[in-house]
């Protein structure tokens, strides 16, 4: 994995150096350690970036090139797939620089990104503040403030931490506070919907999924999650609705098609559903039990009890023990 | 320390959309998803009865919050409440209507509310010197402040907690009349609060004999009982009498817990067995343990109900 330089550049910029007067000045020697390692680093040969680095800390660096050290070799330890070296790496380095906020949110990061929420949000917490909707960078040119974009990641940091933890109240406050700090791309509302849809605010996730649309009308992904919403609040008809707009004239997303087709089930349109189902069927895995039972269901409610009864039969025998039971109680109801 | 890859629950919520039905399992969360929601727009009777069975534990127990807050996010119905020891405290609560933030706020207050100190000063001292047994002023108060005047048939959730006749050893459901007393009597741990005189009983904590009152859940209607489970893991000597007869009950609460759950449906178990029976400022974290692990399993329970209900879930489809 190739790593941005411009994350080691920021690093530089935000090192207090002038605190550290006292301290011996950077040897050229080590800057060229340093520079070394991170070029190495940009070229891939992240274990050969660990050991310039690794020999450089060996040398007593000054403190800002062993803060930039500490920093590299974490990243060279995520880029190596070694997570528990990054986070100890981290974990060191946010110790002895508490003034870096860099430390914390890679550790953060790295945390969230290992399932381990309740870690992650313990760091990002403190890291947000108290009211981290009003942390707003100023804006020089127009005298207001504008979104502060270190404050969305922290909050949307924070949000997914919670939200992992099962703690969605508290997730979905964490989505306003990063939507009032710059978010609201198309991927970031829908992530926000989602929150809200799992935690059944379906009225909530689909005002924001509106709001989405009209702002990206040509984005298919919020018109298919506000389908799966609309249909999760018993709307199936005006669900199948969007997953065909979803789809387009013509249709390649097997996915969708798939779940145009469990709409018009739900709805009671079982010849539709069988239409959506069988055009789903070339376009996804060979024998998959989902498309099966569905497609059993829809051939059972049409009086298809032959085929219906091969489809569920397939699906019983297969390896999701959810799918099977269901299968098995739709071929015992006749 | 070897680092666990635990992204199993993230990816479910943060899924792009487009992706969501990409995947064989993220078919089958669509599915489940789809479904789920008319089997809980269904009348209790019309798909089976749920019960929630919240087990003892004692500050261990307030997990139950966590559980239920996120039964609720999943929409899972609570049809029935049982609840034995800390769990028929917050069963009660629950069952009369307060909201899970209600019972969330009793958590995080309880060094304020000094539950702790039912468990030592001079109470302890009594006990200690002239084996008298403590009366737990604060857990009382809390149980009156929340429940008082209340009855068992006035509550929003139909409800039972248990306790046992000290002097007999049988285990006594209570299903009506008073609500309060009865959880005072379910809370009362033996040997260290005086037995509770109700009824021509003398009653302690129903743990000892029912540490998870699935059998109370089905009586009052359940047909599909979730269990949520408080065991013990406290790894460590007390330093005094009080602290091992609390352990001495917390284990054999915990022996009773595995052999008792194989009753339930389904079982949930908080990883709060660290947290200590006398813990009580550290309920919330208890509740947030509690809420994790549900969190986790939600899918697996709402599986395992869907199961249970297919015959009325596929009607009509």
């Amino acid at each position: 994995m190739r790593l941005c330089p411009a994350a080691l550049l920021l690093l530089l910029a935000v090192s207090p150096s002038a605190a550290f007067l006292w301290e011996k000045k950077p040897d050229p020697a080590h800057e060229r350690l340093m520079a070394a390692a991170i070029s190495r680093l940009d070229d891939g040969d992240c274990a050969g970036a660990v050991d310039s680095i690794n020999s450089l800390l060996a040398l007593g660096p000054s403190r800002e090139i062993k803060e930039r050290a500490y920093y590299c070799l974490g990243k060279c330890h995520e880029a190596l797939g070694s997570p528990d070296r990054a986070i100890n790496t981290y974990r060191l380095a946010a110790a002895l620089y508490q003034e870096n906020t860099l430390f914390p949110k890679a550790l953060a990061e790295l945390y969230l990104a290992n399932g381990f929420y309740d870690k992650a949000a313990e760091i990002y917490r403190p890291l947000v503040g108290k009211d981290p909707a009003r942390r707003r960078a100023p804006c020089t040119d127009c005298g207001e403030s504008r979104p502060d974009p270190s404050s969305y990641q922290l909050n949307l940091g924070l949000a997914r931490s919670y939200a992992g933890m099962g703690a969605l109240a508290s997730a979905a406050a964490g989505y306003a506070a990063a939507r009032a700090s710059g978010g609201g791309d198309p991927a970031f509302m829908a992530e926000y919907a989602r929150c809200l849809e799992s935690m059944r605010d379906f009225t909530g996730a689909l005002a924001l999924l509106n709001e989405a649309r009209a702002a990206a009308p040509s984005d298919t992904a919020l018109t298919r999650l506000m389908a799966r919403v609309s249909a999760r609040t018993g709307a199936y008809s005006r669900a199948a609705g969007l997953a065909e707009e979803a789809c387009g004239p013509v249709c390649r997303d097997g996915g969708l098609l798939f779940e145009k087709g469990m709409y018009l089930l739900m709805a009671g349109d079982r010849a539709g559903a069988l239409a959506a189902l069988d055009a789903a069927a070339p376009l996804l895995p060979a024998e998959d039990q989902s498309l099966a039972l569905v497609r059993g269901l829809a051939l059972r409610g049409l009086g298809r009890a032959a085929e219906a009864a091969a489809e569920l039969e397939t699906v019983s025998a297969g390896d999701s023990s959810f799918l099977a039971g269901l299968a098995r109680a739709a071929g015992e109801k006749k | 320390m070897r680092l666990l890859h635990r992204a199993a629950v993230l990816p479910l919520l943060f899924l792009p959309a487009l992706a969501a039905a990409a995947s064989t399992a993220g078919r089958e969360a669509f599915v489940r998803d789809i479904l789920w929601e008319k089997l809980v727009a269904m009348p209790a009777g019309e798909r089976p009865v749920v019960g929630v069975a919240l087990s003892g534990g004692g500050a261990r127990g307030f997990a139950h919050t966590g559980v239920l807050e996120a039964l609720l996010y999943a929409g899972f119905p609570v049809d029935r409440v049982s609840g034995t020891s800390m769990g028929s405290v917050i069963g009660g609560f629950y069952a009369s209507g307060m909201t899970i933030e209600g019972i969330w706020d009793f958590g995080r207050r309880t060094s304020e509310l000094k539950l702790a100190r039912d468990f030592g000063g001079f109470g302890l001292l009594k006990l200690m010197l002239a084996e008298q047994l403590i009366s737990p002023r604060y857990i009382t108060q809390v149980i009156e402040d929340n429940l008082g005047g209340r009855e068992f048939s006035g509550l929003k959730t139909p409800f039972a907690c248990v306790a046992m006749d000290f002097r007999t050893g049988e285990r006594i459901v209570f299903d009506e009349g008073p609500l309060s007393i009865a959880v005072r009597a379910s809370v009362n741990l033996p040997g260290i609060f005086a037995p509770v005189e109700y009824r021509h009983r003398y009653l302690v904590d129903g743990g000892v004999v029912d540490f998870i009152p699935i059998g109370a859940a089905r009586a009052i209607g359940a047909e599909w009982v979730l269990a949520s489970v408080t065991e013990n893991s406290v790894d460590e000597m007390p330093s005094n009498v009080l602290l091992s007869l609390l352990q001495v009950i917390d284990i054999r609460g915990s022996i009773l817990a595995a052999s008792q759950e194989k009753e339930a449906d389904f079982v949930i178990k908080p990883r709060a067995g660290g947290i200590k029976v006398a813990d009580f400022e550290r309920c919330a974290e208890a509740g947030e343990l509690g809420r994790a692990a549900a969190w986790e399993s939600m899918d697996r329970a709402r599986s395992a109900y869907m199961l249970r209900s297919a015959g009325a879930l596929l009607e009509g489809i």
